[in-house]
């Protein structure tokens, strides 16, 4: 039996009592031996990510039977409560348009009439005229120099322009902002300890990070191509986000996107529309194509989230 | 250094050294209707895990589904200073737990499974809290058992990222096989799952896919790096 096979049995607890009695008195001396557990039992740790991720993809699929079970569903246990409300809210609405009413007419019939003053007739600066080619002034020889003059009255009042129609996008009452930070979660992105892979900069800056000194790394983390070039330039979003520059993190991630490694990809995906949704009702378009973009994927790492999202729009 | 029970695994599926856990009956709210609970008592759970398969993915299925156990895991999160939000990832994160506990063995079935998962969110919360650096209020005592080591545990958190990345590189079909001999399936099984001739060319696969992964980690700096240290 190999080594490997042995290694792999020992640490899946198949060994028999006496097998496992010498192998263990051998780990105890032989330091060779021990290294090479120590990396069969790391390599297993990893593996147990593929086992991690198959079953969160598992939970998101029973989450959208759920969801289509209680779609199917009968509604009235839900529009129930809610049926009483709206009804409530029509009375409250009658009620008060009744009182508008009443309260209107009410105040120019009890109101004693104003007494007309007549006042001499303020004069006012005379208002450059638009005289009509097809209607020539008639000229009047004894109009008085402070009467008015009927050019007024021929002038074309200066309308305002109307105003836009402003279009009432759907859900604009609702609060953006509020929700991305709902969403918004640092440990989805970054690590809570320190890299150790030696990366001093890296360290520094996610410190600088974790103690909120945005701005520093901001300025100070510049990625440098190197190993870690992607991790720098996840921790340049975040800052970039956590500074309510949404618009530059939001270029990060595309960034992160385009270089393709996983998983910063995803998460820059989610980054990607957590920053376009801080900016919304603007750039409407592009917050949907990336949200479609998740949703297209179940087993995106993001998927359930960008599900609830959709949900809460 | 151990970072799990050694247990032989009994033909029954059971480790050595698990006390076969008392009989609890039916699981509570085993009267849900939409869920036909009544078959799934906590024996047949654990036994459905250990059993791998679809059995195991039923079992997962029913326990995640199960009425009124997400709703506790949220409101001892909300009482705890997280969001819905959190409260649904520490469920999520929970049940992986749970799954990855019974197949080591780990749970010794001295609890209800269901208190069991309770006690898994609560550590996993406390955990989740250290690592952000707001652990002032919560004492041990808001939570019922160790899930796992705190060394096992540093040790997922800080070479997560450099396994995530080794294991994106080694390619679908090698994923799927070493997910597949993680969770213990016999090379037979293995050999009808992925379509190989037989047992002999499956062991050859998993272990070229082994290697290359091996590979991956040890050409990774940071991976030597974090080793030594």
């Amino acid at each position: 039996m190999s080594r490997f096979d042995q290694i792999e049995r020992y640490l899946q607890g198949r060994m028999p009592a006496e097998e496992l009695r010498a192998f263990e008195s051998e780990l105890a001396t032989d330091t060779e031996l021990a290294a090479l557990v120590r990396q069969h039992r790391l390599e297993r740790y990893g593996m147990e990510l593929l086992v991690e991720r198959d079953l969160l993809a598992k939970m998101q699929a029973w989450d959208r039977e759920t969801e289509l079970f209680q779609q199917v569903q009968p509604r009235r246990a839900v529009l129930r409560p809610m049926t009483w409300v709206l009804r409530a809210a029509a009375v409250l609405a009658l009620a008060a348009f009744g009182y508008w009413l009443l309260r209107d007419t009410s105040a120019t019939s009890t109101e004693p009439p104003s007494s007309i003053v007549r006042t001499k007739p303020e004069i006012k600066p005379r208002v450059p005229t638009v005289r009509k080619r097809q209607q020539p002034i008639p000229q009047r020889e004894d109009v008085p120099a402070e009467a008015p003059l009927e050019d007024v009255a021929q002038q074309t009042p200066e309308e305002p322009a109307p105003a836009p129609i402003e279009e009432m996008a759907d859900g604009e009452d609702l609060d953006y902002a509020a929700l991305a930070d709902e969403f918004f979660r640092e440990r989805d992105f970054v690590a809570p300890t320190s890299s150790k892979s030696g990366a001093t900069g890296y360290d520094q800056a996610l410190k600088n990070f974790q103690d909120g000194k945005y701005n520093e790394v901001i300025s100070k983390t510049i990625p440098d191509g190197g190993a870690n070039a992607v991790e720098q330039k996840e921790l340049l979003a975040l800052a970039q986000y956590k500074s309510r520059r949404y618009a530059d993190a939001a270029t990060t991630f595309r960034g992160i996107m385009a270089a393709g490694q996983q998983p910063y990809a995803q998460r820059a995906e989610w980054g990607l529309v957590l920053a376009l949704l801080q900016e919304l009702p603007t750039r409407k378009g592009e917050f949907y194509r990336a949200l479609t973009d998740i949703l297209r994927d179940p087993e995106h790492m993001f998927y359930s989230k960008a599900k609830r999202l959709e949900e809460r729009l | 250094m151990a970072f799990w029970g050694k247990n032989t695994r009994r033909a029954d599926g059971f480790f050595q050294n698990d006390k076969k856990p008392a009989s609890t009956g039916y699981l509570p709210l085993a009267n849900c209707t939409n869920m036909a609970n009544t078959d799934w008592t906590d024996e047949a759970l654990i036994a459905g895990i250990q059993a791998g398969g679809s059995a195991r993915e039923e079992a997962l299925k029913r326990i995640y589904l199960l009425p009124g156990l997400r709703e506790t895991v949220i409101r001892h999160i909300l009482e705890h200073g997280g969001s819905r939000q959190d409260a649904q990832d520490i469920f999520q994160e929970s049940l992986i737990l749970l799954d990855r506990n019974m197949r080591e063995g780990r749970f010794e079935g001295r609890s209800a499974l269901s208190t069991y998962f309770v006690a898994i969110a609560k550590w996993r919360w406390v955990t989740v809290r250290r690592q952000q650096g707001r652990y002032t209020d919560i004492a041990p005592a808001h939570y019922d058992a160790e899930v796992e080591s705190p060394e096992a545990e540093a040790i997922r958190t800080e070479y997560r990222q450099l396994f995530q990345e080794a294991l994106g590189q080694i390619g679908e079909r090698c994923r799927d096989l070493l997910r597949l001999y993680q969770m213990d399936h016999s090379m037979e099984e293995i050999a009808r799952m992925m379509q190989y001739g037989n047992a002999d060319v499956a062991k050859k696969e998993a272990y070229r896919c082994r290697m290359r992964f091996r590979e991956l980690l040890e050409n990774n700096p940071a991976f030597a790096a974090l080793r030594e240290s």
